[in-house]
């Protein structure tokens, strides 16, 4: 009966190794490097662009500009816009929590909000452009596309992060 | 023993067993919550509705220490102002110092006695849209902005500012003028601009709006005509008089939309600063519509043929004061440095700049020191074709002429510059001549009755009125003169060469 007993509690103890923990937990971060390259690529019409990214020696204060979510909750993010200030950016951030992504997303969508604002007073036609950004998220991977092919760089998105 | 190492097995299995299990059941919750978020994307209107909402409750009922777009801070400067009417500075920093010293110089500069204090403020509201240039890296994720682009000093100091810049220094002379001001912020902490009080009443100045326009559009506005504005009215005091207004002071009353273009011609000869004109009782929309086409129009017109401008345009501004409506117009030109102005050259000067070219570029070139027209003489006048530079003349066989022909022909459909229809009146005159083992062609066509076509055929074709343009090509590319300097297929020399015959009409006859 002993025998029996462990047996059983072996046989589910390798039950719940094989079955613990979600997919990706733990999994190595993607580049950024990488995924900023995929997803800029993925849409032709983008003007000069600059980027700075958690490689930067000062990541977590150019962070500050993309998002309010605190730094630590960040594994890796790089951020890109347009050199000349017109409504182009495309942003990814990598939470070492997925719990984080919500956080992550809805301080995205208040950057985007007040990049609209920010258009509305001093460039207007960029405005459309702006309120038509999106935020869009995969795993513990939160990005922000604001472009003119921004459903082309979602998919370089969802490519990369997978 | 045996039975204690077992149960000590079997606790322990099930501590790990009930462990990994918990792990599993969080990791499945965890799962559920991202694909709700993933699922909850959607566009962002709502949530930009939502942050202007939530700005209201953001906004702050005070002036100073109000940061606008995140980044620009408004600070008081009444101590500046103060020293200024006490001739005191002590207390002030250096940085204050120097402050006070540059706005004190652009006020002795632009103020005159005897002016009231809607004419000082004029005064200054003209200085600064004069001379000051908007900051717009601002507009950047990351700000690329000038230093202190947000106080008077930088303002002063590099003439670039972003919003809060033009207001702390706009106020900053009104201060030291004894006007009362006070810098507005709207409500979303994106902009701000500034009250002033004139004979009791409060107007809004927005110098930001207007720089290098001047057309006074956003000068001593009521709150109405600040309309697309949010600012926290409790705190800031009400503007409601149209006494100061200056394009209500200057417009003129205005039945007859067709008298516009008269009024606007003043205005380009130089006999206003601004037109003006206010519609009683406001405009019918197929008015307004007529209005602005007219305006349009004329903008084109205006922008087209600068006349002794290298570069002017007409801006316009609509805006409401009670019932009736307002249109202010301003004229802008520039004029840049004219480099076809003939300057005098000392002759000493040029031959050692000859000479220093020679020196340079002596091995590639060839290059006679001794002519007057030292580029290249006068063998290609009119009957002589002696090319000195290289000394070749090729005469085509009129089998070769054709297939050039052909080929050119084909090259402009190819680049989408002519249909195959219109390629076949393309034709190639008897100017025939190699340069640098390039074939320089004439064609007949005009290749300017299309802009776009001359920018798809060779990037920049030179083009003349009398319909005729000149190409090079080796028998399979063509190049304009441009291009083909560009791409180094013809040096400088020759290519002035080519554009001296051209421009002095010179035609060269194959002598055979």
């Amino acid at each position: 009966m002993r025998k029996i007993i462990a047996l059983t509690l072996a046989a589910v103890f390798v039950l719940c190794a094989v079955s613990c923990g979600k997919k990706g937990n733990g999994e190595p971060m993607v580049s950024m490097y990488d995924l900023r390259v995929m997803m800029l690529d993925a849409d032709e019409t983008l003007p000069e662009m600059k980027s700075v990214s958690s490689s930067d020696k000062d990541a977590e204060s150019l962070f500050g500009y993309l998002s309010d979510v605190d730094y630590s909750k960040v594994e890796g993010f790089f951020l890109s816009f347009a050199a000349e200030g017109d409504a182009y950016e495309i942003a990814a951030v990598a939470l070492r929590d997925e719990g984080d992504v919500r956080e992550m997303k809805t301080s995205l969508e208040k950057h985007v909000a007040g990049r609209v604002e920010l258009y509305r007073n001093y460039k207007p036609d960029q405005v459309p452009r702006a309120e038509a950004a999106k935020v869009i998220v995969s795993g513990r991977y939160v990005a922000l596309v604001m472009c003119d092919r921004a459903d082309a760089v979602l998919d370089a998105f969802e490519k990369g992060v997978n | 023993m045996k039975k204690t190492i077992i149960i000590c097995s079997i606790i322990l299995s099930a501590l790990i067993c009930a462990g990994f299990a918990a792990s599993a059941a969080l990791g499945a919750a965890a799962m559920k919550k991202s694909e709700a978020v993933r699922a909850d994307v959607g566009d962002l209107r709502s949530a930009v509705n939502e942050f202007a909402a939530r700005a209201g409750g953001m906004d702050v009922a005070q002036e100073n220490d109000v940061t606008i777009a995140d980044e620009y801070v408004i600070k008081s400067t009444e101590n500046i102002s103060d020293a200024y009417k006490s001739g005191k500075t002590d207390g002030l920093s250096d940085k204050e110092k120097e402050t006070l010293d540059m706005a004190s110089e652009i006020l002795a500069g632009i103020i005159e006695d005897g002016m009231d204090d809607y004419e000082k403020e004029v005064a200054v509201y003209k200085w600064m849209t004069e001379n000051l240039e908007s900051d717009e890296g601002m507009l950047i994720v990351i700000p690329q902005t000038q230093a202190d682009c947000d106080n008077p000093y930088g303002v002063l100091k590099y003439h670039n500012a972003v919003c809060v810049g033009y207001a702390t220094t706009f106020r900053l002379f009104m201060q030291m003028l004894d006007i009362p001001c006070k810098v507005v912020h709207n409500s979303e902490l994106y902009h701000s601009w500034d009250l002033v009080n004139l004979g009791d009443s409060w107007y809004h100045t927005d110098i930001y709006s207007d720089v290098g326009l001047g057309n006074f559009a956003h000068f001593n506005l009521t709150d109405e005509m600040m309309g697309e504005q949010n600012w926290n009215r409790d705190y800031f005091p009400a503007a409601d008089s149209y006494e100061y207004c200056y394009i209500y002071r200057e417009a003129v009353e205005t039945d007859d939309i067709y008298t516009i273009p008269a009024a606007l011609r003043e205005l380009i000869n130089g006999e206003r600063d601004m037109a003006a004109f206010v519609f009683k009782g406001g405009l019918s929309n197929s008015d307004a519509a007529l209005v602005e086409e007219m305006l349009n129009t004329l903008s084109s017109l205006v922008g087209s043929g600068s006349g002794e401008y290298d570069y002017a345009s007409l801006n316009w501004n609509w805006s409401a004061a009670g019932s009736d409506y307002l249109l202010s117009v301003s004229y802008n030109t520039e004029t840049w440095d004219d480099p076809d102005d003939p300057v005098a050259i000392d002759e000493g000067d040029r031959k050692k700049m000859k000479k220093s070219i020679v020196d340079a570029f002596g091995d590639l070139y060839e290059i006679d020191m001794d002519d007057d027209d030292w580029y290249g003489g006068s063998s290609y006048y009119y009957g002589s074709y002696d090319y000195s530079w290289d000394g070749q003349m090729v005469i085509p066989t009129d089998e070769e002429f054709e297939t050039l022909t052909e080929a050119y022909r084909n090259y402009l459909v190819d680049a989408g510059a002519v249909t195959v229809e219109e390629a076949a009146s393309v034709d190639l005159d008897n100017w025939y001549g190699t340069f640098g083992g390039m074939q320089v062609l004439m064609f007949n066509r005009d290749m300017t009755a299309e802009g776009e076509r001359e920018e798809i055929v060779a990037g920049n074709a030179v083009n003349y009125s009398d319909g005729r343009g000149i190409v090079v090509t080796d028998g399979t590319n063509f190049y304009s003169l441009s291009k083909a300097f560009e791409y180094g297929v013809l040096d400088g020399r020759q290519i002035r060469m080519i554009a001296e015959i051209q421009n002095n009409g010179y035609y060269m006859e194959v002598d055979e």
